[in-house]
């Protein structure tokens, strides 16, 4: 992210980009219901728009901070939809057996982490700024602590509710 | 100089730390409750499998119960008369006189039309005829006569919209728990009278049996149904499970009489 001292935006609005479509389409993978894929789906193209928007205007050398906002805001948005979703209805028997849950509560932790950071960042002076990039990189180790368990954890088939279906059907 | 900073930094940190709290907070709380959540949905179906346990005991029990009593009526009844019947046709019977082999044959005969009676009498308690030939309707009809031909209650049954009749299989079951009923009421609630109407609903059958005795509301239902006793209520819920009705107990408002409703999907069997 830094080159010769300097940071690289480049790499970084690229970073944001990859980020955002590959945790779009988990989002489109994982959530249930026609209308709320299709609003990620929109999700991905409006992000995309945005972020091609700002490359012509802006150019390579400045750091996109309002696609960053949007992807925050957008991601925290989704991992609720998720997490009530699975309040809802219960899919896993176990919710923390299952590794699209330390996936989510990896980005939740992070994103909610530094969401305060990116909204004040700007306000700052670049000193006082620097002393919370190291809070970022906190949550960052937490993030790929909790991504790690998340491709340990083996996934568990759906035996919950086949059993209670299975256990119906004999005594019918 | 730490302070200024400090009190700018603060916002930031409280922010964050406000933000952290609400993610734990809220990923905690969903372990905590889908975990109960799965606790309770276990529970329910233990709960569930215990009562499919009771019912098919209930059932296993009613069904020994009647094949109990059909071998208590060959054995007691029907084996007798038999037995007697032989005794007037014994080989004997070649060396006695006209008219004392024309008694014999003749009392043979008798005993033999008796055990030809009992026999049907058996094969009429395990399926009416009158509800296999003319439908629920007349059998109900034929039941409640017979009651009413005791005089000591008065009890009559209505049915409204009754021109296509149910699957046999079907209406043998509501006919048995109609008897059921009947024989719950006749036994337990010292009631003056009982009355039956017969409605459909938009889907479904409706049956349903007033009386002005002592009743049971649907708590007493399902705690009796719970409980190892009420056998023939056990009964009615089996019965009715297999055809996926419902039954509800209910005291009316006026506090007067009770009612009970059978309520039986029409078009379960795809009819």
């Amino acid at each position: 992210m830094y080159e010769n001292g300097k940071p690289n935006f480049v790499s970084y609005n690229v970073t944001v980009l990859i980020e955002s479509i590959l945790l779009y389409y988990f989002f489109f993978i994982i959530l249930n219901g026609k209308i709320i894929k299709r609003i990620v789906f929109l999700l991905i193209i409006i992000f995309v728009i945005f972020w091609l928007f700002f490359f012509t205007t802006l150019g390579v050398n400045v750091y996109y901070d309002f696609c960053s906002n949007i992807e925050n805001v957008s991601i925290l948005i989704l991992i609720s939809i998720y997490l009530f979703q699975q309040v809802v209805s219960i899919n896993t028997p176990y919710i923390y057996r299952d590794p699209n849950f330390w996936v989510i509560s990896a980005y939740f932790i992070y994103f909610s982490g530094i969401f305060f950071m990116y909204i004040y960042i700007d306000t700052l002076s670049l000193k006082e700024a620097a002393n919370y990039y190291s809070l970022e990189y906190v949550f960052i180790i937490v993030r790929s602590l909790l991504l790690s368990t998340a491709m340990i954890i083996k996934p568990v088939k759906d035996n919950f509710n086949n059993n209670f279906s299975v256990r119906q059907k004999n005594f019918e | 100089m730490i302070k200024p900073i400090f009190a700018e930094i603060q916002p930031i940190l409280l922010g964050t730390l406000g933000m952290i709290f609400l993610a734990l907070t809220l990923i905690v709380f969903i372990v905590f409750h889908q975990r109960r959540v799965i606790r309770y949905q276990l529970k329910m179906q233990y709960m569930e499998a215990e009562q499919q346990q009771i019912l098919l005991h209930a059932s296993i029990a009613l069904q020994e119960e009647e094949r109990q009593r059909i071998a208590a009526d060959l054995h007691d009844d029907a084996g007798p008369l038999l037995a007697t019947a032989r005794l007037y046709l014994t080989e004997n019977l070649v060396n006695l006189d006209k008219a004392s082999q024309l008694q014999s044959i003749f009392s043979a005969k008798q005993i033999i039309d008796e055990a030809i009676q009992l026999v049907r009498n058996i094969s009429h308690s395990l399926m009416p005829p009158t509800l296999k030939n003319f439908g629920l309707e007349s059998a109900v009809n034929d039941f409640f006569q017979k009651i009413n031909g005791a005089g000591s209650l008065n009890v009559n049954c209505r049915f409204n919209d009754y021109k296509v009749r149910l699957k046999p299989e079907k209406e043998l079951i509501v006919f048995r728990v109609i008897q059921e009923l009947i024989n719950n009421i006749l036994k337990h609630s010292n009631s003056s009278f009982i009355h039956l109407t017969q409605n459909n609903g938009e889907e479904n059958f409706l049956i349903r049996l007033h009386h002005d005795g002592r009743g049971l509301t649907q708590e007493d239902f399902i705690k009796m149904s719970k409980s190892p006793n009420g056998l023939g209520l056990k009964n009615i819920q089996s019965r009715l499970k297999v055809v996926q009705g419902n039954i509800y107990f209910e005291q009316d408002i006026s506090e007067s009489f009770y009612k009970v409703t059978i309520d039986i999907p029409r078009d379960f069997d795809g009819k």
